[in-house]
């Protein structure tokens, strides 16, 4: 079904000069891509990948020096005069940036901004403009287009964005169609909807290029597929071969780090019984309540859990489910407007200030987003030793503490004096987590805590965490959006939308027999590399 | 298994920004000037409201480098004088400021809700008026010892540094790592003085210098209208103001040299003040 190459790619390669010496964004990659081909490109942050998609449109940083060539339908991007490379940019190749809404203008109406690119590029005068932009908005699965075309951005969510820039890029029949990390910041049922609705965009004239750091998401729709390692093209091949037979090294451990829903958790022995319930949650209700009290958003319905020593519960839902504000509510950042959470059988909303800050030492946090939750002024044995205040130690003894608790996240003593900018996620993770760690907490709330970072990290993160689950020393509770992550490390999974309890029992239960509709629905919108290679196969490649 | 570089992560380098021949620059003007203000009485042989009863207006010349005032006391050495009570008041004032407005920012921002409104609109009020009048106010009900200029001055100055705290405390409410530090078992004062106020204080130090500027124009104002210092006391402002009757006479120094060191001191803040701005980026 493939046709003629509209994207070739020869030998390309970038430097940028910066203040600290010339940076090699691209090395020597060569690449085409064929009419009715959707090629995925996978790779790390700093890979390079963003480059090669804006060298494709020619925009690339001012201090940029390019060797090589880029042809798309025969035409050399890097030979073009400023009115060829005006026309390239709408009907050649076009990109939809990585975060939609801010690469839209907030002052005008998505319709506007579609309008305005159709009568610049194509050509039309108003009318038949606003008649194509309607056609467009459905040919993207808008829904009420009509309506939509009026709307502001900030008035859609994230993928009617996605689907409007997605529009934006189809405005003027481009050969190229590039989608820059097409599904941050989507749940795994719009993620995948999106990325459907981009491989449908490859046709018999044009070809797709979708970039992402996750192999996963991706591979179920490309057909082909390259691995950028620090701007090198380490290996391109048909998806099926890439994800079974993968050569190089980079790519093995790619391929290896991607969380398997098939994967179980390795029996750890059981969780230590006896005794109530470390953490209680009673029927909690959290309502905020707008700037003057009325019309208050319900973020949590009645919901209730409880959870042993050294059990971990995975909590899962997607983004807006409540997962954030329940973890919240359980750590007593916000006090449940009705119902108790109890730790250790006291009840927290029945605490003073203080009282509430003592029972801290029982209770932990590590946050979503690792190096944000560092105060980048303290270094990071300050960091760590922050909860410490709340038990006096010695001097000696507190030292002690912070370098076995580096230790046993996986950095060591020599860490102590770095600041928070001198760390990249995974460390500034590992540090978060000895934080929550050091004092030696019954409960511990891990809110997301590998979900901004890459693929590889986030397997040895998961890595650091299973090994301090199965301990069973502890109580965990996981919060993810991500099931695949949550199946290999949760003894017990709870199931959370629109701020209720759908479902919640054991984990290989849940998986293998979910009850309730949405868990299903849930659960098949989860990519999984195994059954994408399957199918792969059958279809011959 | 595949051991991957997140161990081995490079400490990132520090980002070089323009300012820093501007911040010298100031800082050489404002060191010459404190060498002045300090060495004064070695610096010159008249003492501030030393009367020369043979030298009244006398013109710069060997016996007075600057000449004489109408009074007969010697402008080089009133001037060197004036320094050490200009940049007293100046950093003196400037200091109240950023202390109590920057109590008020940090408390209130960090409070937020009606203590925080109310607040914020009481210092609307007092915005709202001019503030060299305000501060002419001020100083008239106050009379006009060192002691209350510093007072009037610094109080004024106060609103703006407790609207920018306020400002910078509640963008950094909202990181994590404030949550965090909750989370941690800090008290409230520890959340305030350990983890915010150490990240918002920086935009309060950068304005500091360019204030002191302002301070000592608004000290020489207030002088040179008579609600500053006392009369024969040695102070810039009002040295140009009972100068300025002179100048009509063609007796040009007796304000001309004040005003010159009350130029270059204010430049030297100034330039230290905008090499801040450029070396935190928040002025290219």
């Amino acid at each position: 079904m493939t046709g003629a190459d509209v994207l070739e790619i020869s030998d390309l390669t970038v430097d940028i000069d910066g203040p600290n010496g010339t940076v090699r964004a691209l090395d020597q990659v060569s690449l085409s891509v064929a009419a009715g081909e959707v090629f995925g490109l996978v790779g790390e942050s700093g890979g390079g990948k963003s480059m090669l998609a804006r060298s494709i449109v020619r925009q690339l940083p001012g201090r940029a020096r390019v060797s090589g060539s880029v042809q798309v339908d025969g035409r050399d991007v890097f030979a073009m005069d400023a009115e060829a490379l005006r026309q390239h940019r709408g009907a050649g190749a076009a990109l939809c940036f990585q975060t939609p809404r801010s690469s839209l203008s907030p002052a005008r109406t998505v319709g506007h901004q579609i309008v305005d690119r159709l009568r610049a590029h194509a050509g039309m005068d108003e009318t038949e403009a606003w008649k194509a932009a309607l056609a467009l908005f459905q040919q993207v699965g808008i829904r009420e287009p009509e309506r939509r075309l009026g709307a502001f951005p900030h008035e859609m969510s994230g993928g009617q964005c996605q689907r409007v820039m997605i529009a934006l890029a189809l405005a003027c029949g481009p050969r190229l169609l590039l989608a820059d990390e097409p599904s941050t910041g989507l749940d795994v049922t719009l993620t995948r909807d999106i990325l459907a609705l981009i491989a449908a965009q490859a046709g018999k004239d044009r070809g797709v290029i979708v970039i992402s750091h996750d192999l996963a998401a991706i591979a179920a729709i490309c057909d082909r597929i390259g691995v950028l390692e620090t701007g090198r093209l380490v290996e391109i091949g048909p998806t099926a071969q890439l994800l079974t037979r993968p050569t190089h090294p980079y790519t093995k451990r790619l391929v290896a780090a991607v969380p398997d829903i098939n994967r179980v958790r390795a029996a750890t022995g059981a969780p230590a019984g006896g005794g109530g319930p470390l953490l209680a949650v009673e029927n909690a209700d959290v309502v905020y309540r707008s700037r003057f009290g009325r019309q208050g958003h319900q973020a949590l319905f009645d919901v209730s859990l409880s959870l042993r020593k050294g059990e971990t519960l995975g909590i899962v839902g997607e983004s807006g489910c409540g997962k954030s504000t329940l973890s919240r509510t359980i750590m007593g950042l916000i006090r449940p407007t009705r119902g108790r959470v109890m730790i250790d059988g006291i009840d927290l909303a029945g605490l003073g200030r203080s009282r509430l800050r003592h029972l801290r030492n029982r209770m932990q946090m590590v946050f979503q987003d690792p190096i944000d939750a560092l105060n980048p002024r303290r270094s990071v044995a300050q960091i760590v030793a922050d909860p410490l205040r709340l038990i006096r130690l010695g001097r000696a003894e507190q030292d002690r503490r912070i370098d076995a608790i580096l230790t046993d996240v996986g950095l060591g003593p020599d860490y102590r004096k770095r600041r928070p900018h001198e760390l990249s996620g995974g460390q500034a993770q590992r540090v978060g987590i000895a934080r929550a760690l050091v004092i030696d907490p019954a409960l511990v709330v891990l809110d997301e805590p590998t979900s901004a970072l890459d693929v590889t990290i986030q397997a040895q993160i998961l890595e650091l965490i299973r090994r301090l689950t199965a301990r069973r020393d502890r109580g965990y509770l996981f919060v993810s959006h991500d099931l695949a992550i949550v199946r290999s490390i949760c003894d017990r999974v709870m199931v959370l939308s629109e701020g209720r309890v759908v479902e919640e029992g054991p984990t290989d239960r849940l998986f293998e027999a979910p009850q309730d509709p949405y868990t299903r629905r849930l659960l098949a919108a989860v990519p999984s590399l195994s059954t994408v290679s399957e199918r792969h196969a059958g279809n011959g490649g | 298994m595949a051991v991957v570089d997140d161990l081995t992560h490079p400490p990132a380098k520090r980002v070089r920004r323009g300012g820093d021949g501007l911040i010298a620059a100031g800082s050489l003007i404002l060191l010459i000037v404190l060498f002045g203000a300090v060495a004064a009485p070695w610096l010159s042989q008249w003492g501030p409201t030393e009367i020369d009863p043979i030298a009244f207006l006398e013109p710069p010349g060997p016996g007075h480098w600057l000449g004489t005032d109408g009074n007969g006391m010697d402008i080089w050495s009133r001037i060197l004088f004036a320094a050490r009570i200009d940049l007293g008041v100046a950093v003196a004032s400037v200091a109240l400021a950023v202390l109590v407005g920057g109590t008020i920012g940090l408390a209130t921002g960090y409070a937020g809700g009606w203590v925080e409104e109310t607040t914020m609109r009481l210092l609307d009020i007092v915005q709202a008026f001019p503030v060299f009048i305000l501060a002419l106010t001020v100083a008239a009900l106050l009379g006009n010892s060192l002691h209350t200029l510093i007072l009037a001055i610094g109080l004024i100055n106060a609103p703006a540094y407790a609207r920018l705290m306020r400002a910078e405390v509640r963008s950094l409410k909202s990181h994590i790592y404030i949550e965090a530090a909750e989370c941690a078992g800090n008290s409230r004062l520890s959340i305030l003085f350990r983890h915010l106020l150490p990240n918002a204080l920086t935009p309060l130090l950068v304005i500091a210098p360019l204030n002191c500027g302002w301070a000592i124009l608004m000290l020489a104002g207030l002088s040179f209208l008579g609600l500053g210092v006392a009369v024969p006391t040695a102070e810039w402002g009002a040295m140009i103001s009972t100068g300025a009757a002179d100048v009509v006479g063609g007796r040009w120094w007796t304000s001309v040299f004040p005003g010159l060191a009350l130029f270059i001191t204010v430049l030297g803040f100034n330039l230290i003040g905008e090499g801040l701005l450029q070396r935190t980026g928040q002025r290219r």
